[in-house]
């Protein structure tokens, strides 16, 4: 998936906001923020929403549907809804923020959900499609340049289902844009969203109390604020942009300097033990939000070069890593959170 | 060897025109690598350097030439080392020594053979008459190639003058202020409590707030601990992205730390480039990198170089910080050449630099064969691991830094990256001079630690 072309072949008309749109995961931060974003554009006619759980709160435009992405028959009825709804663009959001204990049940509604997904986008004739990814497929690697571009390999956590997963998914559809190339399929690589309403793996980690790190190591983090992966979306359902795009904020920040802003205690520990007591947490029960399986991430840096992403859509970050990281539990984003 | 040889058969083929700049330092190189190469070349003496042979061919002749380019040369240049009364039996002295000293050791490589003979360096221009006197009596005999090369040295005299800076220090840090940037340093590194958050580190991990702490210590390391002469830097044009390529020694990157240091005193920003092994070291990595090292990859390098920057490289890597100490200054293979092929697809300047004193402060006995940390091999030094912690205290010889004429390689074109053969052939030619540039200091200097 090389493509780095900024309008894609499909779009019909070429760019411009199409007039029915899919999103997949709806009920999460992006999804909502992107659905109200979406209904306040004039030229948008009718937004499809999909999840298992319906929006909080009616909006104008937004239609529902629920539907289960685990079920064997849940390409027929996303296919149906799209034909149906006459969907020209889709957004794929359905993934998990953060792992949760069942997870073959992740791996079932990330991986096989997104089969499902392209099935429906293959079968109802979707022009453009975007898919939600994460920056942690770079893997956290000695190797890795201070800033990676799209082109690296995508090396993944060997031993972490969670970002095992994420990485199985994209592959899925790097490989479904190698075979619809006049589908526009365009995936954002999302630096950990970071910001008002974000609940996640990192957020959780930042903001423990006492969070573990691994002694002689402080590698650089980036995070991205909901308001500008919305942006870096829109842009992408906009332009019908194909291609792989990391979207991050700007600047970088030690990790041990958002543990501060955050007020949390870093641990440092040694690999090993950190290793052992995550473990032995998580036996106990205690359910330690980072998995020993990505300790890693606490010792190489995974920072990315937004520059395909600024050129390509337009992305301009309003807010850098470190307001991001201040934003998290910002008041006024309550009524979001919830 | 195999490489060099290569290299001379292709030479005048691939043409001189990208010399321009560094016209000069050719002559010089080829000096360095006919020395480094036993086989005798049968290809014609290249055309830039005839003309000057051809000048000094005689003998006779030579001497008043290599004496009267001394003497119409600014000498002044270098006041530090040496006084004119004094030079004679001084300078004499490591020319006649040195062959004895080194030869047995290195006989077999042959790399080492004749440093004194290699092309005078640039910055040694007063005690140049008198070594070029001594040189045929002690050395001419011994092999017939010589006469062949003195030419070269006497072509090499119009060299760069490398003027030697004084500037003012702008810091003086007492020992006091040494020891709170210390403490600063260490608090950072382990982020212990009332230690500043780094919030304004750039995208390679620099943190110039933490540099700004902890560069009392920084400077009072090489003022009064290596107390390093630094000259030529301020020859360096300032509007070109650089590639300084230096000499590696010491399992703990001093040398990255002081040669930035140097750059900076002469206001120029060199972002060194470290091997993984070092850069992923716990703790002493993340120093480093918080003080502007970068992880050697050409990702880096080329987004560095990109924003008109420089760097510094040094491409024997970990084999450089491996040598034993017998074979300190002779410098090891260049990698693959990767740091040519950055100048090239960047079309930046290379510089060469050599460090000089930075291959004595560890002295390596030996190695043992764990890694500790991912660090290729644990080192054995006269003070390490016998000391402990304490062992790594770094021995207090005196640095001196000497940075050549640059390599203007920009005519060969950003596609020249790709020419295996060529690539190899100028990265010899680079390591030739920073060899030679070695040399040259070393044959100057009297003691490690003068």
């Amino acid at each position: 998936m090389a493509t780095r072309t900024g309008a894609g072949p499909g779009g019909g008309d070429g760019r411009g906001m199409p007039q029915s749109i899919a999103i997949v995961g709806s009920h999460g931060l992006l999804g909502r923020r992107l659905a109200q974003r979406l209904a306040a554009d004039p030229a948008v006619a009718r937004i499809v929403a999909i999840d298992l759980r319906p929006p909080e709160e009616p909006l104008p435009k937004v239609v529902f549907h629920r539907i289960d992405l685990t079920r064997p028959s849940a390409d027929q009825e996303i296919a149906d809804i799209l034909l149906v709804e006459r969907c020209a663009a889709l957004v794929h959001l359905a993934f998990f923020g953060e792992p949760i204990p069942n997870a073959s049940y992740a791996h079932e509604l990330e991986v096989i959900g997104t089969l499902h997904v392209l099935t429906a986008a293959t079968a109802a004739k979707v022009e453009r499609l975007v898919m939600r990814s994460t920056t942690a497929v770079y893997g956290a690697h000695p190797k890795n340049p201070s800033l990676i571009r799209e082109d690296q390999r995508t090396r993944g956590a060997p031993s972490s289902r969670f970002v095992g997963d994420k990485l199985e998914a994209e592959r899925e559809v790097r490989r479904f844009a190698e075979e619809h190339p006049e589908v526009a399929v365009a995936i954002l690589r999302f630096a950990p969203i970071l910001g008002p309403g974000a609940r996640n793996l990192i957020s959780r980690y930042l903001s423990q109390g006492v969070a573990p790190t691994l002694a002689g190591f402080d590698p650089l983090m980036q995070a991205v604020h909901p308001e500008d992966a919305v942006d870096a979306l829109l842009a992408a359902i906009r332009l019908g942009a194909a291609g792989v795009f990391n979207v991050a904020g700007a600047g970088v920040l030690p990790i041990s300097a958002a543990l501060r802003l955050r007020g949390t205690r870093a641990v440092p520990l040694p690999h090993r033990l950190a290793e052992a007591a995550l473990r032995a947490m998580r036996g106990v029960g205690l359910g330690y939000a980072l998995p020993a399986s990505m300790l890693d991430y606490l010792r190489y840096p995974v920072v990315t070069d937004i520059a395909l992403a600024k050129e390509t859509l337009g992305f301009k970050p309003k807010h850098s890593t470190l307001e991001a990281v201040q934003a998290i539990d910002q008041p006024g984003s309550e009524a979001e959170a919830r | 060897m195999k490489g060099s040889q290569a290299m001379a058969r292709k030479r005048p083929v691939l043409g001189n025109d990208p010399f321009q700049r560094g016209a000069a330092v050719r002559p010089e190189a080829e000096a360095a690598r006919k020395k480094t190469e036993p086989a005798k070349r049968g290809a014609a003496p290249e055309p830039k350097k005839g003309g000057r042979k051809r000048a000094a061919k005689q003998p006779a002749a030579e001497q008043a030439v290599a004496k009267q380019a001394v003497a119409t040369e600014p000498v002044a240049e270098k006041p530090a080392a040496k006084k004119p009364a004094a030079k004679k039996p001084a300078a004499k002295k490591p020319a006649a020594k040195r062959p004895a000293a080194k030869r047995p050791a290195t006989k077999k490589t042959r790399t080492a053979a004749p440093p004194e003979l290699a092309a005078p360096p640039p910055a040694e221009a007063a005690e140049r008459s008198t070594r070029s006197t001594a040189r045929p009596a002690d050395l001419l005999p011994a092999d017939a190639g010589a006469e062949e090369r003195r030419p070269a040295v006497v072509a090499v005299e119009p060299i760069a003058p490398a003027p030697d800076h004084e500037r003012p220090l702008r810091i003086h840090p007492t020992a006091l202020d040494a020891l709170e940037a210390a403490a600063t340093a260490v608090a950072g590194v382990l982020r212990l409590p009332g230690s500043p958050t780094a919030l304004g580190v750039d995208e390679f991990g620099r943190d110039p707030g933490f540099e700004e702490q902890v560069r009392p210590l920084l400077e009072w390391i090489y003022e009064r601990w290596f107390r390093v002469v630094a000259h030529g830097f301020d020859a360096l044009p300032r509007d070109v992205p650089l590639v300084l390529v230096a000499n590696r020694a010491g399992a703990l990157p001093w040398d990255s730390l002081i040669l930035s240091l140097a750059a900076r005193r002469a206001g120029l920003e060199v972002r060194p480039l470290v091997e993984d092994s070092i850069f992923h070291f716990p703790s002493m990595g993340l120093l480093i990198n918080r003080l502007g090292a970068v992880r050697a990859c050409p990702e880096n390098a080329e987004r560095i170089l990109g924003d008109g920057g420089a760097v510094a490289v040094f491409p024997e890597g970990a084999t450089g910080f491996g040598k034993p100490y017998r074979e300190r200054y002779r410098l090891q293979r260049f990698g693959r050449g990767g740091f040519l092929r950055l100048a090239l697809r960047m079309e930046a300047l290379v510089v060469p630099v050599s460090i000089v004193g930075s291959e004595e402060i560890y002295p390596l006995l030996g190695k043992v064969g764990v890694r500790p940390f991912g660090f290729p091999f644990l080192p054995i030094t006269p003070t390490f691991p016998w000391l402990g912690l304490a062992g790594l205290l770094p021995l207090p010889s005196r640095w001196h830094i000497d940075v050549g004429e640059p390599f203007d390689f920009r005519a060969y074109g950003t596609q020249a990256a790709q020419d295996e053969p060529l690539v190899m052939r100028l990265a010899e030619e680079v390591r030739g001079t920073v060899q030679h540039l070695l040399d040259a200091r070393l044959g100057q200097r009297r003691s490690v630690f003068r």
